[in-house]
């Protein structure tokens, strides 16, 4: 960490940041499944909006950042993670965009050829990614039942994902990286904890 | 971050049913239905596999609406660059795993000398001694990042104040 340059005091998602400042120090982090934490996490949709942007924000930030020491440390090691970043964000800017277009249709305002039309109703390929996604989550899972007892509980909340959580992932990251690229050099990262509203 | 004892049982603040019935209720459902709803969208592609894999097996015993080719024709390539990223991942995945244990140097890593660690901050080494003996450390920088005031807070101070307890 000390070699790394510890946390910075700029960034709104340290642990992003910070790893990927240590991999481009040259360190290597690897995954530990017997490390087993609990995190809490907001409970109502605005706060998870807000953390989730939080995220978008901070993990943008990290990437742009970290582009010119990937490219001259040449740490090719990040470099699948960098793209998976990248196209992500691309991704989510076909999605939103073609979304727009498709609303714009639907309320019956015509629309040239070359307008992207995506609708939030699921297609063939949305049915493939949404079961792709099934299996990996449930490979995942069988992976990980050794380290945490009742794990695979989760199955039954992760349907969320492809159903709901990938819109909001893609609306975040669509607001996130104006916001990250706007954001000014040297602004304090700070944030508020996610909501606590069930008591 | 300090650690919780068991003698605080509202602590992890674990949202149980016991406490939420009704939105308990509300999420197991919309879940249920939202599972419902991507069934309904792979009835098809499920109801090829069952026939084709139940009794007798590799053989359907009705038509469908799809078949092997049809679904090959469209999802083809998807399938087949999914399947080398999972070789290409799981390929360095056991890679991967042996490195750390090849390349694991049993020596202890020497601890970072305090007068490196106080210098990085622009404190004396003592004042991070003293920081050290407290469990929860309130730290207040300048707009140029400098570190501008640091108190130490008692431990059970941290009970009182949710804002103090390694939120995300």
């Amino acid at each position: 960490l000390h070699k790394a340059g510890w946390w910075s005091p700029e960034s709104v998602t340290d642990d992003v940041d910070v790893s990927w400042r240590l991999q481009l120090a040259g360190w290597r982090l690897v995954y530990e499944p017997k490390a087993i934490c609990w995190i809490l996490m907001p409970e109502t949709v605005r706060g998870l909006w807000r953390q989730r942007l939080r995220w978008s924000v901070g993990g943008t930030q990290t990437v742009l950042d970290s582009t010119p020491a990937l490219l001259s440390g040449k740490r090719w090691r990040l470099l699948p993670i960098w793209i998976n970043y990248v196209v992500s964000i691309l991704w989510a800017y076909a999605i939103v965009i073609g979304g727009v277009f498709w609303v714009i249709a639907m309320v019956g305002i015509p629309l040239p050829d070359w307008a992207p039309i995506f609708s939030p109703i699921p297609g063939a390929w949305g049915i493939v990614l949404a079961a792709t996604y099934l299996v990996q989550s449930g490979t995942s899972v069988l992976l990980d039942s050794k380290f945490e007892s009742r794990f695979h509980n989760v199955m039954f909340w992760i349907i969320w994902y492809p159903v709901l959580f990938w819109t909001l992932q893609a609306l975040t990251a669509f607001v996130g990286l104006p916001k990250a690229l706007l954001r000014r050099r040297g602004a304090r990262g700070t944030w508020v904890s996610p909501d606590r509203g069930i008591r | 971050m300090k650690t919780p004892g068991p003698s605080k049982p509202d602590w992890p603040p674990v949202i149980g049913s016991g406490i939420t019935p009704f939105i308990r209720l509300r999420d197991t459902i919309l879940t249920i239905i939202a599972w419902i709803f991507v069934v309904a969208l792979l009835w098809e592609v499920l109801e090829l596999l069952w026939d084709y894999f139940s009794h007798p097996i590799f053989a359907f015993s009705k038509t469908h609406s799809l078949s092997w080719l049809g679904l090959l024709d469209r999802i083809g390539n998807f399938a087949l660059v999914s399947l080398l990223l999972v070789l290409w991942l799981t390929f360095w995945g056991f890679v991967g795993r042996k490195e750390p244990r090849r390349t694991h140097d049993p020596r202890p890593v020497p601890a970072l000398l305090l007068s490196e660690h106080a210098a990085a901050f622009g404190v004396p080494p003592e004042t991070i001694e003293r920081w050290r003996q407290s469990q929860v450390v309130v730290v207040q920088f300048d707009a140029a990042n400098r570190l501008e005031n640091v108190t130490a807070k008692a431990p059970a101070a941290l009970d009182a104040d949710p804002a103090d307890r390694g939120e995300r």
